[in-house]
């Protein structure tokens, strides 16, 4: 008997033959989460935006308001002269970043190797909820964009900005390789419970926000 | 991981009397149970999201079965392959024969309690792989040679200075000559050792947080990012569970991220939450060519059948160590397996054997607090009383622990010698007391030896009743 067999075997006998047929009835109702702040009403939208801010600034996360897609490479350009970063970036291989007048940027679209010191990406979605940016692999986004730079910049889209995850999920459409979800930098607090910033993945985590697509 | 869990008693004494692990353990504790606090407060509901991942993890238990091998079937579809380990032996063996199969060196490691359990890395490093753990905590303690002793923050009994000697020792011949004091420096310089084992690991092992059946996902947790890194810069990925880390769907799976992240750490999100499916697609640029899933029964099943079925519920994020009056006090390591703390003292003695494991349920006050904080209501105090009925009933006691309990049987149910003779101990303990108290009592020495035993009342309850029941009459 192969071991998958046994453990089959083993759970048949405490649960019955009912478990391997037709799917159980699964309805238990998940709650719906209730915060001080609104986040649920439709009828205030820019909530959603200020509770992204306010929670990604809670895990030391920044974040950029800019009108028009076009105005990213500046606004990119202005972050990593502040935080004293050389103008060179990957960026992922998405047309909304590739089609921009980059200028005094360098730039080139590919998956992240290990000495990239700048990734720029374009998020799938912003989840205000919990302030955090869901990432979709594909051919346009690549995942090491995510992990391997110092310094991660997101352009989220603010039509794509959901209230709560089980707003994001129906948003997938087909089940990609990976799905991340990413709510600030990264950090660990390993050594004697010192909050660090920059563990593994990026020390910088900045979120441009665009209100249209032009 | 070998069983040292007999050695409990000289262990939680020993670990009493090390200053260096005592302020450790004070300096974590506080910091733990306040952000859990504030974490939960935020959430209004939160109650109802612990009983809706209650109602929800028994719900898949009672379709273990449907939930497993549909997850299986999902893996399968996107390209993933499903193994199935009974125990750790056979886990390592798939793991040992996916590594040779991609001639396979330099494994790196995310952190995974499970392959504590089945000792992975020694398995890999006695067949001559290199195998390096990743996350922060867990490559200290590698470097180390020790065993977790927290399940979320594994070093946390070591100090700074601990771990600058520790990176001076190892790091020097890195060229890393210069000893790094500063917690900035030391993660640093972590950074960049590992990010070397990263870009040059062949395979990558990581555990799982949950799977989700309807969708094929392993889903992990973490905050260093060091998770991901595992995951997708080597060729080949292999993720190793337990079975009981299934999960029927996305929604849930939102239900139990919002209960993870509060009772761990007292964060309202990790910072990396990742869901994977399968090996690299046609056209992406980056991620495994092989993606592999080991799931694990290791005694799963066998606690299934039983009394402690809740305990299956865990979601493994440490908040009943954090709150344990005995954990906090003596750390990890004494309990001397992998698990720690209450979810430690239940679950070890069902893994290695109760009469091994024995000292653990019964070093329990039984205050409740892990229960009142474990984010999916697990009776955790009923199972460890459970633990000491099986006990008493195995007849795993000493002689003296069995006369002793005889003693107090024969007492206890005959109330009217009972009533006489505590009348007359109560009566004589509180003359002789020395202002209201004892420095020394026979029998008693385990306690007299750092505390003073406070005197009774002069009578006892039954004859305050009885005198105050006259009255009113």
């Amino acid at each position: 008997m192969s071991a998958r067999e046994a453990i089959l075997l083993k759970i048949f006998e405490v649960t019955g033959s009912s478990n391997f047929g037709s799917a159980p009835d699964f309805s238990i109702k998940l709650p719906q989460p209730d915060y001080e702040f609104d986040i649920q009403s439709n009828k205030i939208e820019s909530n959603k935006t200020d509770r992204f801010v306010a929670m990604l600034a809670q895990v030391h996360g920044t974040c950029e308001m800019l009108e028009n897609l076009g105005d990213v490479p500046d606004s990119v350009t202005n972050y990593l002269t502040k935080v004293g970063a050389e103008l060179r970036a990957v960026i992922a291989t998405d047309e909304k970043l590739s089609q921009l007048d980059w200028r005094d940027m360098a730039v080139e679209s590919r998956a992240a190797q290990k000495f990239d010191r700048t990734s720029i990406t374009v998020a799938f979605a912003g989840i205000a909820e919990t302030g955090t940016i869901a990432m979709v692999s594909s051919a346009q986004s690549p995942i090491t964009l995510n992990f391997l730079p110092e310094i991660n910049i997101v352009v989220l889209l603010e039509s794509r900005l959901v209230a709560t995850m089980e707003q994001f999920w129906p948003k997938i459409e087909a089940q990609p390789r990976a799905i991340n979800f990413i709510t600030g930098p990264s950090k660990t607090a390993d050594i004697e419970q010192t909050l660090v910033y920059g563990a593994h993945g990026p020390r910088h985590f900045h979120v441009i926000i665009v209100k249209n697509q032009r | 991981m070998k069983v040292l869990s007999q050695n409990f008693k000289s262990a939680s004494k020993a670990a009493l009397l090390n200053d260096d692990l005592r302020s450790a353990l004070d300096r974590a504790e506080g910091g733990f149970v306040n952000t859990r606090k504030k974490a939960v407060a935020e959430l209004r509901n939160f109650e109802d999201y612990r009983t809706y991942g209650q109602q929800v993890k028994d719900h898949t238990l009672k379709h273990l079965g449907y939930y497993l091998t549909q997850f299986e079937n999902k893996v399968v579809k996107s390209g993933g392959h499903v193994h199935w380990a009974g125990n750790g032996e056979q886990a390592n063996k798939i793991i040992l024969d996916i590594c040779s199969a991609a001639n396979a060196r330099k494994i790196t490691k995310g952190k995974s309690m499970v392959s504590e359990e089945a000792a992975t890395n020694k398995s890999l490093q006695d067949q001559g792989y290199e195998v390096i753990e990743t996350d922060l905590g867990e490559y200290i303690i590698q470097l180390a040679g020790e065993s977790p002793s927290h399940i979320i923050a594994p070093a946390v009994h070591k100090s700074k200075q601990n771990v600058t000697d520790l990176f001076h020792q190892h790091h020097s011949r890195l060229g890393f000559l210069e000893k790094v004091t500063e917690p900035e420096d030391i993660v640093n310089q972590a950074r960049q050792v590992l990010r070397d084992h990263f870009c040059s690991a062949d395979v990558g092992i990581t555990g799982a947080n949950f799977l989700v059946a309807d969708t094929g996902s392993a889903v992990i947790v973490t905050n260093e990012g060091n998770g991901d890194l595992t995951a997708s810069l080597p060729g080949v990925h292999i993720i190793i569970a337990s079975i009981e880390k299934v999960i029927p769907d996305l929604v849930s799976l939102g239900g139990f991220l919002r209960l993870l992240g509060r009772s761990a750490t007292g964060q309202i999100m990790s910072v990396y939450t990742t869901l994977f499916n399968g090996p690299k697609r046609k056209d992406d640029l980056d991620g495994p060519d092989q993606f592999h899933v080991v799931l694990l029964d290791n005694g799963r099943t066998e606690i299934l059948k039983s009394k402690y079925q809740d305990i299956l519920r865990c979601i493994r994020c440490g908040a009943c160590l954090n709150h344990c009056p005995v954990y906090t006090n003596i750390g990890g390591h004494a309990y001397g397996w992998v698990y720690p703390g209450p979810i430690g003292s239940v679950l070890t003695p069902l893994l290695v054997g109760q009469t091994k494991a024995m000292h653990l349920p019964n070093a329990c006050t039984l205050n409740g607090r892990c229960q009142t904080v474990c984010p999916v209501k697990i009776p955790l105090p009923s199972l460890l009383r459970q633990h000491r009925v099986d006990l008493v009933q195995m007849g795993a006691h000493s002689w003296a622990q069995k006369f002793g309990l005889w003693c107090w049987y024969s007492l206890a149910s005959r109330p009217k010698w009972y009533n006489q003779i505590t009348r007359i101990l109560v009566a004589i303990l509180a003359r002789t007391a020395t202002r209201g108290r004892f420095r020394w009592l026979p029998l008693a020495r385990p306690w007299t030896a750092t505390r003073d035993f406070p005197a009774p009342a002069q009578s006892t309850f039954q004859q305050l009743w009885k005198a105050q029941h006259r009255r009113k009459t």
